[in-house]
């Protein structure tokens, strides 16, 4: 194809000079072809790749391996850093606040991602045996959480979770009034609280995944399994769930990445507390890199969730691959 | 805006407004704030041409009425001094904190800025050398002498020893933490202002009594009980314990049987229903809207809040100290001067931006600082002024002229605020021992001494 070999001297374009030679030419590009058969990526192809690797290498890969450099680092952010080896990372794990926080996010991982997903996946499961009315509506509705910033969502919450609030009015209206609670000021239960903001912010994104993949889902599939006599039960685990592979694997990883990463919704409504008992890692990172000077500590701590982050996404691509197989 | 911790101030000013680029550097890392140093460009370079300078201010008082007022002042200073323009910077508390420690290290730092007392911020930017003394200044503009005390802004020129040394930084106003009470309240309970520390805790238990909640609190925000615990700290220690302890002199322990004390009958106020139900879960504003709503009897805090109130409440509420053991002895109070004003060390102009500071600190602008709800440090009358501001002035005087106002609990480590709010919270929500309490601060006191040497 003319198009791949821009740059060398192309046979379609060719020369408008009439005393070069023609059998020069067409030398070259008919050699670069015998050498790369068609199809295959020549060298001219990274130049199409360089500016956005350029823009990536600028503002993620550079920052990444200096974040990695400064974690190596005792430094307060303006004098001289000094070189400590591993002595942020062993002191994030003798650390127990650090360790609290690491074990937080993953309860958060709970909430923000396996509740909203099987929700998700029932919801879309028993949506493929009927058709509902305003299907659209409701749709909307429940995407909504997904479009509010994060930050709204946490002013939102914390209102309605106050002592006086609309989650405790709630409670006394249907009767359950011996379930109120100072819910951001509990010390259990303030976590599995925020857990659920998480949840009702989650559980839309899973919804509109769930429920595009059962659309593509063949009905043909769904008229064999009933044909053989498959109950809900079963159509669901032959039919919905292997069809929504995808879907769940993406699910997935958007939302436990959301629940190792968040900080915004537990920053606005209680700042880690009460005590340190809602605290999580990006929250002790903001803390360590902006109010108490320890940016080398904070780098370490970044480097410590990019890589749970990243070996979560990769368990979970692999898990959505080996059942492809 | 008050002097509050790094945090408290942080939050009061960006409750919302919240950089979710943070999330970004967990996962892409600190580096891009760190290779800011380099890249951030410092602001317009101090233009000395032959008859106009330009002298750059960097401040964090993003607000009214402060903005205003820092406005009002630079207009005058410009008009009394022909050929100065001042070019303001300011940015709210949170941006402000992390860009100004970077905009002082750039090639053409600011002039003036404003700092924090504290190792978060003032120490580090001495420690870096970024800060000019001031000595000779407070010499020629007797500082020292109007001010009083301005042990909270020396330092040593190594960074390492904070409150005593070389003088860094001045300020024109202050604060001071006191008991704001409802007068209606308090007459409908049959009560007047209490004398001894005996007669406010039966008050407590009046008001409890009678449906009204005692004292007005919330701790959602993680820093404001830290102040209810030092209320009840500063019954039971001497002003120079304290100090020592905060300014890491002499080896002082935070876990002493004064402090448990404190800290168990804390626990025992929220227990018995003596500080606003659920107060850790309640954010600060809602407790002191409720407040100056007219709910409550009681709201122990610092004077920043004295013109919500005034605003709010008009002549309904007062101001006293929190009563002593013995009656008439003269109380502790925590208390201490706003964002300090600095010097560049690179600054070019050096003698015009002391002269600018001077300006601001100068007793004819008093007058505009109290009315703004602020203390200024110098003198000024109070006539025509709402009883509660003439209220917190009193107290002030009171108080400084015993010498017996005490440095916030958070000064102490670049982490306290955090350490000790959340400690707090422990005890407010019945989740945590005295002995726990004093444990946590403890460690991280210890932990940060260690540190410095």
């Amino acid at each position: 194809m003319s198009v791949v070999s821009i740059g060398s001297k192309s046979p379609a374009g060719g020369s408008l000079d009439p005393s070069e030679p023609p059998g020069t030419r067409f030398a070259p590009p008919a050699r670069e072809r015998i050498e790369a058969p068609p199809g295959e990526p020549r060298r001219i192809g990274y130049l199409y790749i360089l500016p956005a690797f350029a823009f990536f290498g600028v503002f993620v890969l550079f920052p990444m391996g200096h974040s990695l450099w400064l974690s190596f680092t005792n430094w307060d952010g303006l004098t001289p850093a000094k070189w400590i080896g591993l002595g942020n990372y062993r002191g994030l794990v003798s650390d127990p606040e650090v360790r609290a926080a690491f074990g937080h996010a993953l309860v958060l991982v709970v909430f923000y991602s396996f509740i909203p997903v099987t929700i998700g996946l029932l919801l879309a499961a028993s949506l493929s045996r009927m058709r509902v009315r305003g299907m659209t509506f409701f749709r909307t509705v429940l995407f909504l959480p997904q479009v509010i910033a994060m930050v709204v969502v946490g002013v939102i919450w914390r209102w309605m979770y106050t002592p006086l609030g609309s989650v405790n009015a709630l409670l006394r209206a249907v009767g359950l009034g011996s379930l109120q609670k100072v819910w951001l000021g509990d010390f259990r239960w303030t976590l599995p609280a925020l857990g659920l903001v998480g949840t009702w912010v989650a559980f839309g994104l899973t919804m509109v995944l769930f429920l595009a993949g059962v659309q593509k889902i063949p009905t043909s599939l769904y008229d064999a399994a009933r044909v053989d006599g498959a109950g809900p039960v079963r159509e669901f685990f032959a039919v919905t769930l292997p069809g929504l592979r995808n879907e769940v694997v993406v699910a997935l990883t958007l939302t436990i990445l959301a629940a190792l990463r968040s900080f915004d919704l537990i920053w606005v409504t209680t700042k880690g507390g009460p005590g340190n008992s809602s605290s999580v890692p990006a929250l002790i990172l903001y803390e360590r890199a902006f109010v108490t000077n320890q940016v080398g500590s904070a780098a370490a701590i970044g480097m410590s969730l990019t890589l749970v982050c990243f070996i979560v996404v990769f368990l979970v691509t692999r898990l959505g691959e080996r059942r492809s197989t | 805006m008050t002097r509050l911790g790094s945090w408290a101030r942080f939050v009061q000013q960006r409750r919302l407004a919240l950089v979710s680029g943070v999330i970004a550097l967990a996962v892409g890392g600190i580096g891009s704030a760190s290779a800011a140093v380099t890249s951030s460009a410092g602001p317009s370079k101090a233009h000395a041409r032959k008859a106009s300078t330009t002298l750059v201010v960097w401040d964090a008082f993003a607000r009214d009425p402060r903005k205003s007022l820092i406005d009002g002042f630079n207009a005058a200073f410009e008009k009394a001094h022909p050929g100065v323009h001042i070019n303001r910077v300011t940015k709210e508390f949170n941006d402000y904190n992390a860009t100004v420690k970077l905009v002082l290290s750039a090639s053409h730092p600011p002039d003036v800025v404003t700092g924090n007392q504290g190792w978060s911020a003032d120490g580090i930017m001495i420690k870096a050398g970024l800060l000019a003394p001031l000595d000779s200044y407070d010499k020629k503009y007797g500082w020292s002498k109007r001010v009083g005390n301005l042990g909270e802004l020396k330092w040593s020129a190594d960074g390492k020893t904070w409150g005593a040394g070389h003088l860094y930084g001045v300020s024109y106003s202050s604060s001071i933490n006191g008991v704001f009470y409802n007068k209606a309240n308090m007459k409908k309970l049959g009560i007047g202002i209490p004398k001894t520390f005996a007669e406010f805790t039966s008050d407590l238990a009046k008001a409890k009594a009678a449906g009204v909640v005692p004292i007005q609190l919330g701790d959602q925000d993680k820093w404001p009980g830290t102040q209810n615990f030092q209320m009840l700290q500063d019954l039971y220690t001497s002003p120079t314990v304290l100090r020592n302890w905060i300014y890491g002199r002499g080896n002082v322990s935070f876990a002493t049987a004064a402090n448990m004390k404190a800290a168990q009958l804390l626990k025992d106020w929220s227990a018995a229903g003596y500080i606003t139900p659920g107060s850790i879960g309640t954010p600060y504003d809602s407790a002191n809207a409720n407040f100056a709503a007219g709910q409550g009897l009681f709201d122990y805090s610092g004077t920043w809040l004295t013109g919500l109130f005034a605003q709010k409440m008009k002549n309904n509420v007062g101001f006293f100290l929190v009563p002593p053991l013995t009656a008439g002895q003269v109380p502790l109070a925590v208390g201490s001067l706003e964002l300090p004003w600095h010097i560049s060390a690179r600054s070019k102009n050096k003698d015009l931006a002391a002269a600018y500071i001077a300006f601001i600190m100068s007793e004819q602008n008093a007058a505009a600082v109290l009315k703004s709800g602020e203390i200024p440090v110098n003198s000024v009358s109070t006539k025509n002024v709402t009883p509660v501001i003439a209220d917190t002035l009193r107290a002030w005087k009171t108080v400084t002229s015993h010498d017996k106002l005490v440095p916030f609990l958070d000064w102490a480590t670049p982490d306290m605020l955090l350490t000790v709010g959340g400690a707090t919270q422990g005890l407010l929500g019945n989740h945590s021992t005295a002995q726990q309490f004093v444990n946590t601060v403890q460690s991280h006191y210890a932990a940060f001494q260690k540190t410095r040497h």
